[in-house]
């Protein structure tokens, strides 16, 4: 296609562009002779062809409008209740409606406040998203879309277990299956610092709070720290007896919480491993987050019971709470900024919202097909993002249940998901060995 | 050629038992049934907006919309056997409403909406090959009722009959429809293969 195309003879153009299974055997041969002495057609046709293949290889979407619909119908249901006579029962539009409405048309109009409502959503929400140039997001392939693929890092050669943003949102670690920790710049996706150890599996990394230490988890029944300025590793806690699956830093970056295989949690000084306090469980611990305001230690067990501690006057061995409504393993916790909810993932298939003072469920989230790996409550508190087997990774809010966006650019189980801090990316990393930033909704 | 859309004239869509029971069960206010239907073509019917319209989170509305739009208006349904073609209708108009509002918006510049993504941006968009952003913006640029026989038979690989039910059209016009758009993405391609990527506008005549 170097040479300004010459349009194809007008009484042979429709043919060319059918394809020929479409055409009766009769015109197939004559558009072939034609092919045979006319290069303008014969050219436009493999033009034809040439778009079609690229055409064909366009992307699907990524996003996945599932969710809004249900809430649409149900805002419909409900103001159809409050404004027709006599009033509905229910949410579902009763048979009768079928046949003792006018036609649509009439039936639009006398929905008129409803219909008026929903056009004025959508045209905002056009209004919104056509400010942007629509050409520009096409070259830029929608670089401020959620769910637009920002940077994968690749550096792994293992399936990742973990991840966790730097405080200051400019650096990502992960830890992979081979015992490998990788501290990447999350702007350019460069490798910074790569720590190689003896150690194993590594299952959990976690950055302190105030951004100077690295911990991980391993396989070796240790957990290490590292000053993420030196590089220098600072202190090897060796107290567990099994593998070590899970950690959690205090809010204030003095205390660093292990738990593990041998069914214990360890809560100890950072870098010294002083005031070492035991919390004995009857299952390996796979999980642990302390509460925002550093007073509450959560811990989800291969079991199926999250167990919460008053760090500072729970007595080890009975804990304040015990939540167990999950029916399988649990597999990450995240508190809700303000503390008064605990988002649980399990094996279950679901993720449960519930109050962390009295154990009542708020939501129970059941969006995924198989196994949820991960969960992560955004800081500004409005969305909950879940990702697991079914690799995809689902951000939703947890107050009514909408779905943001699931996002499908993994082609493996997801075993991993942060927020940046800032809210606008998360990070995702799993079993295909990368790590994907993307932008959040 | 293996269709992305099954062919909804076949015994396993549109008019099949299985199908006319489930729209008729939604006609009732069944709201599972129509979840079924959202769920059945839900994916279709987003890929075809996006490419009608160029942009995910736009056809993510747009879809929403359309399957609102169909349980608003299902009681109204006078054929149920032709619920695929009704539903696709319903999206082309929409996508059709939404492309003849971005014509006449103007374009606010990127630089003046732009957030802070811009730090992030630079290695997703290396990943993007330059020739499916030409197919992207050439296909956008075709006019839209051309481009909806072209997303159908060429994307979705339909046959023309089937091109011709779901947009409401005659058998003829699809063929006539897909030549002339065709040629239009051929020219426009190549136009934009020489010039180089547009920055700002966007349009093509519209039909």
């Amino acid at each position: 296609m170097k040479q300004p195309p010459r349009p194809p003879c007008p009484s042979w153009a429709e043919k060319l562009a059918l394809r020929p299974e479409d055409l009766s055997p009769a015109d197939r041969e004559a558009l072939q002779a034609h092919l045979e002495h006319c290069p303008v057609c014969a050219a436009a046709r493999a033009d034809y062809e040439l778009l079609d293949a690229r055409l064909r290889a366009l992307p699907d979407p990524v996003l996945k409008p599932v969710p809004r619909l249900a809430a649409l119908m149900s805002k419909f249901a409900s103001e159809e209740e409050e404004h027709s006579a006599p009033p509905f029962a229910g949410r579902t539009r009763p048979a009768s409606s079928l046949y003792a409405r006018p036609r649509p048309a009439r039936w639009s109009r006398s929905r008129q406040p409803v219909w008026t409502a929903v056009v004025a959503l959508v045209a905002a929400c056009l209004m919104l998203v056509m400010g942007l140039p629509l050409m520009h997001l096409l070259t830029e392939s929608g670089a401020s879309s959620p769910g637009t693929l920002l940077v994968t890092y690749r550096g792994h050669s293992s399936a990742i277990s973990s991840l966790t943003w730097s405080p200051d949102g400019g650096s990502l670690a992960s830890s992979d299956l081979k015992g490998t920790i990788e501290v990447w710049s999350a702007l350019t996706g460069t490798l910074r610092y790569r720590y190689e150890t003896s150690a194993g599996i590594a299952y959990a990394v976690a950055w302190s709070p105030n951004g100077r230490y690295l911990a991980a988890a391993f396989e070796n029944h240790t957990v290490e720290v590292w000053n993420t300025e030196t590089g220098q590793r600072l202190y090897r806690f060796t107290r567990h007896t099994d593998i070590v699956y899970a950690l959690a830093w205090s809010p204030d970056s003095r205390r660093l919480a292990s738990g593990g295989g041998d069914n214990r949690i360890w809560v100890w000084d950072a870098t010294t491993g002083a005031n070492a306090v035991v919390y004995n469980g009857i299952f390996p611990v796979t999980t642990l987050a302390w509460s925002p305001d550093g007073n509450y230690l959560a811990a989800g067990d291969a079991g199926d019971i999250v167990r919460i501690w008053n760090v500072h006057t729970s007595n080890p061995e009975t804990p304040l709470l015990s939540y167990t409504a999950h029916s399988d393993a649990i597999t990450s916790l995240s508190w809700s900024p303000d503390g008064r909810y605990i988002a649980s993932a399990s094996k279950d298939g679901t993720v449960r919202v519930w109050n962390a003072k009295n154990g009542s469920t708020l939501r129970v989230y059941t969006g995924h097909h198989g196994s949820v790996d991960a969960v992560a409550w955004s800081h500004d508190e409005r969305f909950i993002a879940s990702a697991g087997a079914d690799a995809t990774v689902q951000v939703w809010n947890p107050f009514n249940g909408e779905v943001a966006l699931i996002y499908r650019q993994h082609s493996d189980e997801v075993t991993a998901v942060a927020w940046s801090p800032n809210d606008h990316y998360l990070a995702s990393a799993g079993w295909d060995h990368t790590v994907q930033v993307w932008r959040a909704p | 050629m293996a269709y992305r859309i099954e062919d909804t004239s076949s015994s396993e869509t549109n008019g099949s038992p299985d199908e006319l029971a489930l729209v008729q069960r939604a006609q009732r206010g069944d709201e599972a049934a129509f979840n079924t239907l959202f769920e059945r073509y839900e994916h279709r019917i987003a890929r075809y907006l996006k490419h009608m319209v160029g942009n995910d989170g736009v056809s993510c509305d747009l879809t929403q919309d359309t399957f609102f739009r169909a349980w608003q208006g299902l009681p109204g349904l006078r054929d149920p056997q032709r619920f695929a073609s009704w539903l696709y209708r319903i999206a082309t108009n929409l996508a059709h409403n939404y492309l003849e509002q971005a014509r006449r918006m103007q374009y606010v510049p990127w630089e003046d909406c732009h957030e802070d993504s811009r730090e992030l941006s630079t290695l997703g968009m290396e990943q993007h090959i330059e020739e499916r952003e030409l197919t992207q913006i050439a296909l956008a640029h075709v006019s839209p009722t051309y481009r909806a026989c072209l997303i159908l038979y060429v994307i979705e690989g339909l046959p023309q009959r089937k091109v011709a039910e779901l947009l409401g059209m005659k058998e003829s016009c699809v063929s006539k429809y897909l030549s002339r758009g065709k040629e239009e993405m051929r020219q426009i391609y190549q136009r934009l293969e020489s010039e180089g990527l547009p920055t700002r506008q966007r349009g093509g005549k519209r039909k």
